[in-house]
């Protein structure tokens, strides 16, 4: 009975958890941006008020069912991601193969962003669609390479062990255990997160936003708030692998916080990269790093 | 600024909404355009007003028709306003749309936008500076609060006269021919992707 | 090169045209309109590569339209104006672009605005205008202060 009572109460607390801190990234993400370029920037709690009146417009432009159930797709895969992703001791759904199951429920997101931009008539969405899965293509193989090797080092695929594994002290923490995964996972976290200078997917400036350009009123609500879990996903993924997890949902909250600053000042100062020269980028250093990481992590077993 | 309130938010969410979010469609109109890069940039920011310049017409509500307004890009802001979705604001900016301004007796620019568009509010200068900007907005967020800023409702009601306007200075819009020249909304099938 | 030697130099091998230096950096060369090709060819020559605007002047009274050809030297950096007069009713003028490609634009906004048929210009579609019906508005017989009250409903300036 107690541990179906935590098991619901996880699953419950873990998504409201997952939509506060990922709102409340984006603030931190606009705020930081602004006091780093010299001036006041908006208050922390700004992206509630962009999301309440963007929810609250008369007029919602939708481009056919395919559009509706795209953007629907990649939140509810963003939602379902989160439950499997271990929290500072919440994991309410964790089995023995649950990190392969999120990297898995990680390309719904994109799969949903497409079936959108795919509905929505119009060049520019294609463009950045297109964009998105080749920049995915980039770093995912220097990502899985890395994976490969975090799981042949403790063994295991299930995410909940990989944290245990890393609680004792400091320097059994991922960026110590395994030190080359963790470098060529940090080294291609921009790309994940889709912030620069692997920006180029949604290019305002370029291609109009990209997939997003035909999404106005609610569906950019949501096309927000998904983008938003997606930032929490990839960062409390690191977290979990590299940074010994959170023993409570403080310290995990607080290392999660430590690496979006890291990244926030990354976007603020770089320019964006372009397509060829962001895959240029993510299939040398990185990849060739995840794996040396692999080899060594395999010949650190046998 | 009354962004904190809470009791005044839980009134009247949508409001708070509207106000404190204001994204402008970053469709640079004419010369008044100049004046909007200092706005949005560290010196006069103004984000901490909400107002972010956005790329799409499909996600901003604001409109600032910045400068004088000649007709080959009335037919672009129709267009623009067409596509944006309700509530949307739209505000002219310096002295061209209000009466022409310096292009008056042009053979070749509109004297008075509220003929072709409904306008919520009106800048005056040439230009005007980022102050005058930020005194605009709070007006329209005093409007909002009233109920006033209903521009894309009297567009609605009226649209046969906003049409009849649009008709006698731009009789080849898109939207009045209907039959070759269809420039819909959204972009038309036939585009593709480029190589 | 000074300004005086090109004026020498000009008057030298064109004797029929009309050449002044008005003040320093400014070369005023007029022709009749068989000699302008001959004369942007000799400037052409003499330094003057860059093709800046040609712009044209009204003079409604004596019934002609003034093409001004502006070229550039970077090299002695003066301004030389080569002018020439063509009849007012149906203007025609050839195109230079075999000198100066760029030349294709200037032309088209003659085209459009002052009426002047360019022979040899590809393109002479209209450029700043939308869909205009009417005399070419730069035209001095045009009456703009009636064409923006009945089309665009203007307010007369109080004084």
């Amino acid at each position: 009975m107690g541990t179906v009572t935590m098991w619901v109460v996880g699953l419950i607390v873990l998504p409201v958890l997952a939509f506060a801190l990922s709102v409340l990234f984006l603030g931190v993400s606009r705020k930081v941006s602004a006091r780093i370029q010299r001036r006041y920037g908006p208050p922390l709690y700004q992206p509630v008020i962009d999301v309440v009146k963007l929810l609250t417009q008369t007029e919602n432009v939708s481009h056919g069912p395919l559009f509706d159930a795209g953007i629907l797709l990649a939140l509810a895969g963003g939602l379902i991601t989160v439950v499997f992703i271990p929290a500072g001791g919440l994991s309410p759904l964790s089995t023995s193969g649950d990190f392969l199951v999120v990297l898995y429920l990680m390309l719904l997101a994109p799969l949903g962003a497409a079936l959108a931009a795919g509905a929505s008539d119009n060049p520019n969405a294609s463009i950045g669609v297109s964009r998105k899965f080749i920049l995915a293509l980039g770093y995912e193989v220097p990502f899985l390479l890395s994976a490969l090797a975090v799981m042949t080092r403790y063994e295991t695929t299930s995410l909940v062990e990989v944290v245990s594994s890393q609680a004792g002290s400091v320097l059994e923490w991922g960026v110590f255990a395994v030190p080359l995964p963790a470098l060529a996972t940090f080294l291609v976290l921009p790309a994940m997160l889709g912030i620069r200078p692997f920006d180029v997917a949604s290019a305002p400036q370029e291609i109009a936003s990209g997939p997003a350009v035909e999404m106005g009123g609610k569906y950019l609500a949501f096309a927000t708030l998904q983008g938003a879990l997606h930032t929490y996903i990839v960062v409390a993924l690191f977290v979990d692998l590299f940074l010994g997890g959170g023993a409570n949902l403080l310290t995990f909250t607080a290392k999660m916080l430590a690496v979006f600053l890291v990244g926030v000042c990354i976007n603020a100062v770089m320019p964006r990269l372009r397509l060829e020269q962001a895959l240029r980028y993510l299939w040398k250093w990185p990849a060739l790093v995840a794996l040396g990481g692999l080899i060594v992590a395999v010949w650190m077993r046998g | 600024m009354d962004r904190g309130d809470i009791l005044k938010t839980l009134k009247a969410p949508a409001n708070w909404g509207r106000k404190y979010s204001l994204w402008a469609v970053y469709f640079c109109t004419g010369c008044g355009i100049i004046e909007i890069p200092p706005v949005i940039t560290s010196r006069w920011d103004a984000e901490r007003f909400g107002v972010i310049p956005m790329a799409t017409p499909r996600q901003g509500n604001l409109f600032l028709i910045t400068g004088y307004v000649s007709l080959k890009t009335l037919g672009a802001i129709i267009r623009t306003y067409d596509q944006m979705l309700d509530p949307k604001y739209v505000v002219g900016f310096g002295s061209c749309p209000v009466n022409g301004g310096m292009y008056w007796d042009s053979y070749n620019t509109i004297k008075h936008l509220d003929k072709y568009i409904p306008v919520d509010g009106w800048i005056s200068g040439c230009m005007p500076r980022p102050e005058a900007i930020f005194v605009a907005v709070t007006h329209l967020w005093t409007l909002i609060d009233k109920g006033l800023a209903d521009g894309y409702k009297k567009y609605k009601d009226n649209y046969e006269y906003y049409c009849e306007n649009q008709r006698r200075v731009l009789p080849h819009l898109g939207k009045f021919a209907g039959g070759a020249e269809t420039e819909t909304a959204a972009a038309p099938a036939t585009l593709r992707m480029p190589p | 090169m000074t300004e005086e030697d090109l004026k020498q130099r000009i008057a030298d091998r064109m004797p029929q045209c009309g050449v002044a230096v008005p003040k320093p950096g400014r070369l005023i060369a007029s022709v009749p309109r068989d000699g302008l090709l001959s004369l942007l060819h000799l400037l052409k020559a003499d330094g003057f590569e860059h093709l800046a605007l040609i712009s044209c002047v009204d003079w409604i009274e004596e019934g002609e339209l003034e093409l001004v050809y502006h070229l550039w030297s970077q090299e002695t950096k003066v301004h030389a104006m080569a002018k020439t007069r063509i009849s007012r009713d149906s203007p025609r003028f050839l195109s230079i672009i075999p000198l100066f490609r760029h030349a294709q634009t200037y032309e088209r906004e003659l085209h459009e605005m002052f009426g002047i048929t360019f022979d040899g210009n590809p393109r002479l579609v209209p450029m700043l205008l939308d869909h205009w019906q009417g005399i070419p508005p730069m035209r001095k017989e045009f009456d703009l202060r009636r064409h923006a009250k009945e089309t665009f409903g203007v307010e007369e300036r109080a004084g």
